[in-house]
Order: C-alpha cells, then structure tokens, then sequence
C-alpha cells in the first residue's frame, strides 16, 4: 500500500501496510465507540481472522435487519389475541342485558295472552 | 407495594386495612409506574436544543460542531424520520421524560465534537506546515536573489577594476553609468520574479487552508450523526423505551391488570416502543453497520489492494490539496 505526503505542492505516495489504509480511512471517520474497538482489533489479527470477522458481523447485521420487526409484530399478534375476549368483556353486559329483557318481553307476552 | 416516601404511597397506607384496598393498591402502584416517567416531560428536541444551545454559547470548539450538526441532521436522510416515526414519537414524548436521554444525547455529541475539533486542528495544522513549506520556498528564492545580487555586483566591481587599469578616466565613466543600467535592470529582473514566487505561495497557502476547512467540515458533520445514532441506541432504549414500557404496564395495573381490557391496553401500548425499537434497529444496521463495514471489509474483498490504495492516495490528496499528477505517475510507475 501507499504511504501519502504531500511534497512540493504535489503528492507522493510511497508503499504502505494495508491496514494502515483502514486505520487511516475508516478510522479517520468519527465511528461509533463499538466498531472503533472491533475495526482495531480486526486490524491486530491475520488475513483469515479478518475475513472471518467480516462475515460473523455481517451476518449479525443482515439478521438483526431481518428480526428488526419481530418483537412488535409478536406484540401485534398478542394484541389480536386478546380483542376476542375484550369484546366479549365488553359486551357481555349487553348481552345479559339484552337476554334478561327479552325473558321479560316473553314472559309478559305470556302472561297477557288471552 | 408502593413505595412509602411518595403521595401514592402515602394514601395506600392510608387505606391499608380497609375494604378493597388490595385493588386500590393495584391502581395506586400503576399511577406511580406512569408517574416516575413522566418527571420533567418535555419535548426531546426542545430539551437536547436548549443544553446544546448553553453548551455552544461557551464557545470553542463545540460551537461549531453544533453548527454542523445542526446542518447534517436537517439535511442527510437519516435527519428525515418517516411521518409514522415522527408521530409514534410525538404522543410518546408527551408521556415520557426524555431528560436523561437529553443529557447523555448532548454529552456525547459535545464530546464527538471536541474530538472532531482535534481532528480539525490536525488537519489544520498539517496544511500550515504546507503554508511552512511555500514560506521556505519564497525565503530560499529571496537567498537567490540576494546571492545573484552580489554576485553581479563582485563582478561589476571586478570588471571596473580591469578597466581602470587599461581605459581612460573618461572611457570608465561612460562604461560605469552602462554597468549601473545593466545591474539596475537585472535587479528589476530578480525582484519580479521574487515577487511571482512570493504571491503563487500565498495563493496556494490560502487556497489549501480554505478547502481543508470545507472538506473537514462536510465530512465531521455527516459522521457525527452516525456516529451518535450507533453509540446512543442502548442508550435511547434503556432510558426512553424502557421507560414507556414501565408506563404501559402502569396503565394496565391501573386498570385491572388480568381483565382483558387491560390486557389489550398493555398490549396496543407496547407496540409503541417495540415499533420505535424496530425503526431504530433498521436505522442503525442501515446507517452505521454497513457503512462502517462497507470501508473496513470491503478492502480484501471486493478491491484490490492496488485499486484501494490508490483511492486513498487520491482521498488524501484532495484532502490536502495537493496536485493530481503525482498520484496518477506513482500508481502507473508501480503498473
């Protein structure tokens, strides 16, 4: 990689680790605290431990995205769960109302039957 | 069981030992689960504005990361919440206190700042050590000029000395009043040039300090908010989420906890933080995760080492505002 001055109005660019590459570019951007501390220790281990770290937290990120929604789609379900029987709460009163007075209605029937 | 040292507390001891005082606790323990957060409830923007308001009357640094700040969050899309975020947010922000999130929010947005100002000043710095260079530039041309100057003029001398010896007085006034015109032009020669040298130092010195500043500025602001979004999410559901799903479950006591109508108010409450929590996850996996990924991961993989590398030298040139060519002849010495 390249190692970069500034020399006489004009750059120079000599050979450079890679990783010093990452450390100047990624690390230069205001990262949060979290991938600051996995870009540094990502720089510190070999080539395949970098891969396989890229992969790991890829992943982390792609199903974190994938069960972003889940949480409120299982509070959703619960919530549907539990109209039926609120709305039988709520209605049960009309409904013994609703019985008491039809006996009513029945019974005076009866009664002013000839 | 409430706690004793508060008003609801206080009239549940009151009542202990009368009848239904078992439901009238229930109802007495959820008014104070909604009430504990809803301490100093205020809008989270006027909040988090007013301290970031006294933190950069200060001065400082702060100032003008708050500017930027202010700039980026207004204008890169992760400022623009979708409308059905912004009016979840809304009816929860008259519910719950935002206080404490608004000062871990300012703290560690003053704190990215400060940072960003030191980055700032190192870019500055470095691009007054360039000014340091055109300065030494001009003052080794001035060495030039002076050098010539006494030469021409050792020569001159040198010359007249000769010419005593061999001429008549009246022949070497006339050849001193022609060396006179002759170094008199060749000073006005040097001197012009000095002073093209001197000026192209000062435009260039100018011109580099100006868009240091420009550049460090666009870029700091854009990744202070990424920055702030991915350290502040444990905090935003831990102070703010966490908060509203005590509340939810402070209104369900109150209304009887095991009826299904209390079940239902829980339930529909709880969408609240657990759609927000959502949002924020996508947000954070979509503005910090990837990005961050994209420049760290990227390297061994999609590009090669050369193509990088060259990308970076580019991005350092702009950024130090230096010529294009030098880039262009290293990367195609090294093809």
């Amino acid at each position: 990689m390249q190692h970069r001055v500034c020399v006489s109005g004009e750059l120079t660019c000599t050979e450079q680790d890679s990783n010093d590459v990452i450390r100047e570019i990624c690390l230069d951007g205001m990262l949060p605290v979290d991938y600051e501390a996995w870009t540094k220790r990502l720089i510190r281990s070999d080539a395949d431990g970098q891969q396989s770290m890229c992969f790991q937290s890829m992943d982390t990120a792609n199903q974190r995205l994938l069960t972003a929604f889940d949480r409120f789609q299982s509070r959703l379900f619960k919530a549907t769960q539990v109209v039926e029987s609120t709305l039988d709460y709520l209605t049960a009163a009309f409904k013994v109302a609703g019985a008491s007075a039809l006996l009513a209605c029945l019974c005076a029937r009866v009664c002013c039957c000839p | 069981m409430t706690s004793p040292g508060t008003p609801t507390g206080k009239l549940s001891e009151l009542l202990r030992g009368a009848s239904g005082h078992a439901v009238i606790e229930g109802v007495l323990i959820g008014t104070q689960k909604v009430l504990e957060h809803m301490e100093g409830v205020a809008d989270f923007e006027s909040h988090a504005l007013a301290m970031f308001m006294r933190a950069a009357a200060f001065g400082g640094p702060a100032k003008e990361g708050a500017a930027e700040l202010a700039a980026a969050a207004t204008t890169s899309p992760t400022g623009e919440l979708p409308e059905s975020v912004s009016s979840l947010r809304q009816m929860f922000v008259t519910l719950t206190s935002t206080t404490n999130l608004s000062f871990k929010c300012v703290r560690k947005a003053l704190m990215k700042m400060v940072k960003a100002a030191a980055k700032k000043a190192a870019e500055a710095a470095r691009a007054a050590s360039a000014k340091g260079f055109y300065k030494a530039q001009a003052a080794s041309a001035q060495r030039a000029y002076d050098q010539a100057v006494k030469k021409f003029a050792d020569m001159a001398e040198e010359r007249a000395k000769k010419k005593i010896a061999t001429k008549a007085r009246k022949d070497l006034l006339k050849e001193e009043a022609l060396e006179k015109a002759a170094e008199n032009a060749q000073k006005k020669t040097l001197s012009d040039a000095l002073e093209r040298v001197q000026n192209r130092a000062i435009d260039a010195a100018s011109k580099e300090a100006v868009g240091v500043s420009r550049r460090a500025g666009s870029i700091v602001g854009l990744g202070l908010l990424q920055s702030l979004v991915g350290d502040l999410q444990h905090d935003v559901v831990a102070l703010w989420l966490d908060a509203m799903r005590t509340q939810c479950d402070g209104l369900a006591q109150v209304i009887g906890s095991t009826n299904p109508v209390a079940q239902l108010v829980k339930q529909a409450c709880l969408l609240g933080p657990e759609g927000l929590e959502g949002m924020l996850a996508v947000l954070v996996v979509l503005v910090v995760d990837y990005p961050a990924m994209d420049c760290v991961c990227k390297l061994p993989e999609g590009q090669t080492v050369r193509a990088r590398s060259r990308l970076a030298c580019m991005q350092t040139r702009s950024r130090l505002g230096c010529s294009r060519r030098a880039c262009m002849h290293t990367a195609a010495a090294r093809v």
